[in-house]
């Protein structure tokens, strides 16, 4: 049970995580007075994919499906972020957006879905060794709560920006 | 249609709340299989490629 318990916490410590990014991403945007390209928005969208597959995890108990779900958005933010690498990777070619700190955002993404990946396989290990019978039952964590309103909020904040930036249309960029 | 996709993870979080699991589940995973669809659409919309 400790285990799971365990489990449950790491979930919503990634999406709040995942949530960080998201708004220091957010917050690049804002300060810098910079839109974000198409390939950016599909990162975003891969972070937030990851994320629901952690709630599920939060509210329906840890399922082995979800981690699935958050492997394919991982892998397809990694896609993403190396084509974007790739675009941009000549010295001839002009970067997208500033460096922070030495790397471009899009390198720090690609960062960000590695990682992902590794702790997804982390959890994964977890579960594995798990063999808990009670382990469906939701627990209602006040991390998990918090990490769900936070990550509902963000994505709220996303849906009003895009829509501003470039309506129901695909995004030029 | 970015926003859409970003509105389609709104709506999953929504029935996660509403205690909707299944339906949660296929819309998301539908979404990123959708994603990779717009990926594609970039790849070949800027490098005027054809598959």
């Amino acid at each position: 049970m400790k285990n799971t318990i365990w489990q449950y916490r790491l979930n919503a410590l990634f999406i709040i995580v995942l949530g960080c990014v998201l708004l220091g991403a957010f917050s690049y945007q804002a300060i810098k007075h910079e839109d974000p390209c198409p390939l950016c928005l599909l990162q975003r969208l891969a972070m937030i994919g990851i994320t629901v597959g952690c709630a599920l995890n939060l509210k329906f108990g840890i399922n082995v499906a979800n981690y699935g779900l958050m492997l394919l958005s991982a892998i397809f933010g990694g896609a993403v972020s190396l084509r974007q690498i790739g675009l941009h990777v000549c010295p001839q070619f002009s970067t997208f957006g500033e460096p922070v700190f030495g790397y471009s955002l899009f390198t720090w993404a690609l960062f960000v879905f590695a990682t992902s990946i590794f702790a997804i396989a982390m959890l994964l290990d977890m579960n594995g060794v798990n063999k808990d019978k009670n382990q469906n039952k939701p627990i209602a964590l006040k991390l998990g709560k918090f990490a769900f309103i936070f990550i509902g909020l963000i994505t709220i904040a996303e849906v009003i920006t895009t829509f501003n930036l470039c309506g129901f249309g695909a995004c030029q960029g | 249609m970015m926003a859409l996709l970003f509105l389609i993870f709104l709506v999953c979080f929504y029935l996660i709340f509403l205690g909707k699991r299944k339906e949660a589940f296929i819309l998301a995973t539908l979404n990123i299989v959708f994603c990779f669809f717009m990926l594609l659409h970039h790849a070949t919309s800027t490098l005027g490629i054809r598959l």
